[in-house]
Parts: structure tokens; C-alpha cells; sequence
């Protein structure tokens, strides 16, 4: 027999032999598992484009590990998870302004965090045009984690678990922004908000219905605050000045320092309503502690200026009753899978 | 046993795989060149020194500079036929301080006769609401904004006693995609017709002038402005000024 064509059917045996041995794989990295996320039909489409960042299992947990993760900041005594805490729907709860590290405090209030990819710009002035670029802010800004993207890589890098995980979810364990980031949004992408008493109700599930108060409540909130505070996602994401007044001490003017406009003097992100009660404090520099005094805010607190939104100008005119019940419905707003999922809880990491 | 059964296996899936792979890298009937581009930094003529010289701007203030950097992306190519080349994939970051970012490659260039080269001092605005990304447009080089988001396009930071802040530094971040005041307009640079053959390389050299940031449409003194940090208006006036700082030193078929 000709001695190349023994060699190269050796060769082939050889072949079906390693494709056939079970256990082959202790060192071949197995393709990370796709995760479907599973969206209500009656949201809008989302705003993420799934496309340049698959979800998958492995980036999910990468994810979740980067965003309890303390060390990813300056001293390491603030994660992403220190400020966004699961049991306030991912706000801070208690907390007027944000915290930081060195106890730096911040000029703005933690805004929740969840329906992340309905959402096209983020933090209050809508700075931030991307997802996939907004840990950019909480890492490197003074005030909250301080620290600089290459040492937060080379920290990453530096750590077994996260080598292991960056290969499990890419291939390898090369640590770069890019990766980290996605796998952030992957873990964001995860942390949605859509099982409340209300959408039950919406769509017929379970025999669910309103309380009479609710019912009412939902009556007085699609004819005073519905039109800035849309269903399904209760934001239409729009920026507006609420007529909340200036705060000297902490000077901020919202969206005009984004865009130059003095149009926008005062705008600010019109905030989800889900989750509301879980959320306290309210507003941007969350000032107001009692969604009563929220109210109160939109009855008589109006501040006049140029740029007032003409819907809240006037004041909202809600009448006791009107707050009871409206209290009531916002009640039905908050989703009690969102605090209490597993998947989302805080991991304590100790490697 | 299992080992040695294994790596016989790789060698044989490698072998198979270079025997399939064997022609799909050459793209059929491109003819196409490289071009090298050296990027040479000068403050009035003579050669940039970071940190320890002293310069004068027209304003008439001392300075002395400790950062120059700049992206440069969306490269043009303009040839004597009338025809356009866009190289879109392209992007740069030059940083006075590292001498491999000065030298940079345009691959798979369609051979010719150029007549003229295009490009954007810092990245299209695609880019710049596309979210993170590696490489040159990697954050992790501080060039990018992060609680207006959006790339610093060019940043150019130093000292001078004219400065009014605290160490006399100066700090001019210039970006801004968008509106009015977007500092993404085409730079184009007429080259004296060089002939770019297949598979041939053609070196060019670009001269970048930093003392003409202060001077031009929008006079920069330092006492006035030493901090931009902010896309608008003033933003866009250092933008027209050193809008004008290239020019082509040599061309070398």
C-alpha cells in the first residue's frame, strides 16, 4: 500500500476515533447559549439592537457578575448594583442624591433601572445616546465609581473568574471595553418590568380586575398624566420642565447643558411610573419623599418660566379623592417579579 | 493515547482546513495599492516638542503643549479620471506622543492616477451613536464624552502662564456631530497627481500645523478661552482654525 495514502487513512481513522470519544471537550470552549428574552406583545418594539450584541447565558452572567462587582470602582465600595438596588426597582432607595465613592455625593437622584432597551438616550438629560455606552458615566465620574476604564480592565483581566467567564461568553478571555459594556447591556437587557397588577388587568389575565379606587385612579391618570407618562412603558421619554423649581445649591438645568438650547432650560426625562411605589425619592434631585407631595407638587408647585410644559402650567387641579385613588392605581404598578427575581439579585463576590 | 489521537486529529482538521481555504483571501481582479501616511506635527514650521518648549501663539502668549491627538477617518480619494474612492473603514487615532499612530496604512487602495485625498478630522456620526467599540474608537483613550456622548474629535492640552486656571493648563476638547455647530466637514487636500500602482505603495507625508488651532477665522487667545469641553460655538470656531493646519510636505511614488 502506498505509504501516503496509509498515513492519510490513519489520519482519517483518527478523525472519526476524536469525533465519536465522549469527554472529548475539557479543552475545546463550547459555543456560549443563546437567550431568547420574552417581550409582552403589546410594548413597542425595543429600541436595542439585539443584532449587535446577541444575548446569551454566558454574557447574561458576565453581566450580572460585572454589575455587583465593587471592585470596578475607584476604592472598590460602589458597584453598579450599590445605587441600583433590585428590591427599589433598581433605584436607590432612600437616597436623594446618588453616592459615590469617598463619600462623594452626586447632583441627581438614581433613576430606576429597567426596560433599558425601550429606551433610545439615558441618564435625566438624555446625555447619553446608547446602551452600550452608558457605564461610561457611572465608572468614570467622580462622584460615583471613579475610577478609569483601563483600570477597571486591567482589574477585570486580572481575576480568574472573569478570565474564565469573558472565554465562556466570547470565545476568549480577552478583557476590552467593548466586551464588558455588552455584557452589561446583556444583564440589563434581562432586567425588565412588565408583571403588574395593571397589565393583568390590561390584558385580561388571570381574572384580575381593578378595586374601585384603582379603577378611578386609572381614570384620573389617563386624563392628567397619561399623555407624558405613556402606557405601556408610562414615559414617552420626552423631556419637559415638570414647573419644578430651580435648586440654586445644586444648579442644575437639565437637558439645556446637553443641547446648548436655552429651550430646554429646566427639561428633564419624563421617568417611568412603573414601579413608582418602590422608588422613592422623586423627581430628578429627588426632593419630594411621598408621591403625596408629588402631587401637592403638580396641584400648587408649579414654577413659572419660559420653558414650563403647558400641560402642568396650570396645575393638575387633583382633589383629594383624586389623589386617594390615584395612589391607589399607581399601586398597581409595581411588579413584584422584577424585586424578587432571582436572576437579578445581587451576587456577593468574594474571589 | 487520547492525547496523541487528538493532536493527529488537529494537524488533520488543520490540514484540511488550509487546503480549503487556499484562494479566498485574493479578491478577483482588484487592482489595488497602499498608501502610507505620515503624519508630521509642527508649531510654525518647525518640529512639535511636547512639554519642554516654549511657543508663542499669535496672540502673543507663551505656551507649551502636552497633548495633541486627533482621529482621522472617511478617507477620499479623488483620480484624475473623475472617479472617487472611499475607504469608510478606516479610523485613526493620532496621538503626538506615540510615533507608531503617526504612520498610518491605506490598504486596498484602487490603483491610479490621485489627484486629490479627503478626509474627516475625527469620526462620522454614525459612529458616534453606535455605542461602545474597540480599536482606535476604543473609550479607553479618553477621547470620547461621556455625559454628552460623543467623540472628542481632537484635544489639544498644554500650558501657559496667559491660562486663567488653576497650573496655567489648558484644555481644548473640540467634537460636536451634530447641528449647527458639527465640526465633521471634509478636509480635502489636492495632492500634484501621483500615480498609485498595483500592488505598489505610495508614501505621503502630511504636515499638521498646532499653531494653527489660535489662529485663523476664530483668533484663540488663551487668556480668554484655555477650556473647551463642550461641543458649540466655540468648539466650532477652533474646529474652522485648525481646519486649515494640514498641508501635504511629500509625496513619494
Amino acid at each position: 500500500m502506498n505509504r501516503k495514502l496509509y498515513i492519510l487513512y490513519f489520519l482519517a481513522f483518527c478523525w472519526l476515533l476524536y469525533t465519536c470519544s465522549p469527554g472529548k471537550t475539557d479543552e475545546v470552549t463550547p459555543a456560549p447559549e443563546p437567550y431568547t428574552l420574552d417581550l409582552p406583545s403589546y410594548f413597542p418594539k425595543p429600541v436595542y439592537n439585539f443584532e449587535n450584541n446577541p444575548l446569551t447565558m454566558e454574557g447574561i452572567a458576565l453581566g450580572r457578575r460585572l454589575f455587583y462587582d465593587p471592585r470596578l470602582s475607584k476604592d472598590s465600595t460602589v458597584s453598579c448594583g450599590f445605587c441600583h438596588q433590585q428590591f427599589a426597582a433598581f433605584s436607590h432607595f432612600d437616597h436623594p442624591l446618588s453616592h459615590g465613592v469617598e463619600n462623594r455625593t452626586g447632583t441627581r437622584t438614581v433613576p430606576t433601572m429597567f426596560n433599558v432597551i425601550w429606551q433610545q438616550n439615558f441618564m435625566w438629560d438624555g446625555g447619553v445616546n446608547h446602551l452600550d455606552i452608558q457605564p461610561l458615566t457611572p465608572f468614570t465620574d467622580p462622584n460615583e465609581m471613579g475610577e478609569t476604564l483601563e483600570n477597571i480592565i486591567n482589574k477585570v483581566q486580572g481575576n480568574a473568574t472573569y478570565r474564565k467567564m469573558f472565554k465562556a461568553a466570547y470565545g476568549t478571555d480577552q478583557v476590552t471595553t467593548e466586551r464588558l459594556f455588552k455584557a452589561l447591556s446583556q444583564f440589563m437587557a434581562t432586567v425588565n418590568s412588565f408583571t403588574t397588577k395593571y397589565d393583568s388587568v390590561i390584558n385580561h389575565i388571570g381574572n384580575v380586575s381593578f378595586t374601585y379606587e384603582e379603577e378611578t385612579g386609572y381614570e384620573v391618570f389617563k386624563a392628567k398624566c397619561a399623555s407624558c407618562h405613556k402606557e405601556p412603558l408610562f414615559t414617552d421619554f420626552s423631556y419637559r420642565n415638570n414647573g419644578i423649581p430651580y435648586n440654586t445649591f445644586l444648579d442644575d438645568v437639565g437637558r439645556m447643558r446637553i443641547t446648548n438650547n436655552t429651550g430646554d432650560y429646566m427639561k428633564f426625562k419624563v421617568p417611568t411610573l412603573r414601579n413608582i411605589m418602590k422608588s422613592p425619592p422623586y423627581m430628578h434631585d429627588g426632593r419630594f419623599y411621598d408621591i403625596f407631595q408629588v402631587f401637592n407638587h403638580y396641584n400648587s408647585g408649579i414654577e413659572q418660566s419660559a420653558t414650563v410644559d403647558p400641560l402642568v402650567k396650570n396645575g393638575l387641579n387633583l382633589s383629594g379623592i383624586d389623589q386617594r385613588n390615584l395612589y391607589f392605581f399607581l399601586r398597581t404598578l409595581t411588579d413584584e417579579d422584577l424585586v424578587n427575581n432571582q436572576d437579578l439579585k445581587e451576587l456577593i463576590i468574594n474571589d | 493515547m487520547k492525547k496523541c489521537l487528538q493532536s493527529y486529529a488537529t494537524l488533520f482538521i488543520l490540514l484540511l482546513s488550509v487546503a480549503c481555504n487556499n484562494d479566498s483571501d485574493t479578491k478577483p481582479g482588484a487592482a489595488t495599492g497602499t498608501i502610507q501616511l505620515s503624519m508630521f506635527h509642527v508649531f510654525n514650521g518647525t518640529a512639535l516638542r511636547l512639554n519642554d518648549t516654549q511657543y508663542q501663539n499669535n496672540s502673543g502668549e507663551g505656551l507649551s503643549i502636552t497633548t495633541f491627538k486627533y482621529y482621522l477617518s472617511n478617507f477620499k480619494l479623488k483620480y484624475s479620471d473623475g472617479s472617487e474612492e472611499r475607504l469608510p473603514g478606516d479610523y485613526f487615532l493620532v496621538d503626538e506622543s506615540v510615533s507608531a499612530s503617526k504612520q498610518l496604512i491605506l490598504s486596498d487602495v484602487k490603483a491610479g492616477k490621485i489627484t486629490s485625498i479627503a478626509f474627516l478630522v475625527g469620526v462620522d456620526s454614525a459612529r458616534n451613536n453606535s455605542g461602545v467599540q474597540s480599536g482606535a474608537l476604543d473609550p479607553v483613550h479618553g477621547m470620547f464624552w461621556s455625559w454628552n456622548s460623543g467623540y472628542i474629535m481632537a484635544k489639544l492640552e498644554g500650558q501657559s502662564d496667559a491660562a486663567n486656571t488653576p497650573d496655567h493648563t489648558f484644555a481644548l476638547h473640540i467634537g460636536g456631530f451634530q447641528g449647527t455647530y458639527s465640526v465633521l466637514h471634509e478636509i480635502v487636500l489636492p495632492v500634484n497627481t501621483v500615480q498609485l500602482n498595483a500592488q505598489q505603495e505610495v508614501k505621503i507625508t502630511l504636515s499638521a500645523d498646532v499653531a494653527k488651532w489660535f489662529d485663523g477665522t476664530r483668533p484663540i487667545s488663551l487668556q480668554v478661552t484655555s477650556t473647551v469641553h463642550v461641543p458649540g460655538e466655540t468648539a466650532y470656531g477652533v474646529y474652522q482654525n485648525y481646519s486649515k493646519m494640514f498641508s501635504i510636505l511629500s509625496v513619494s511614488e
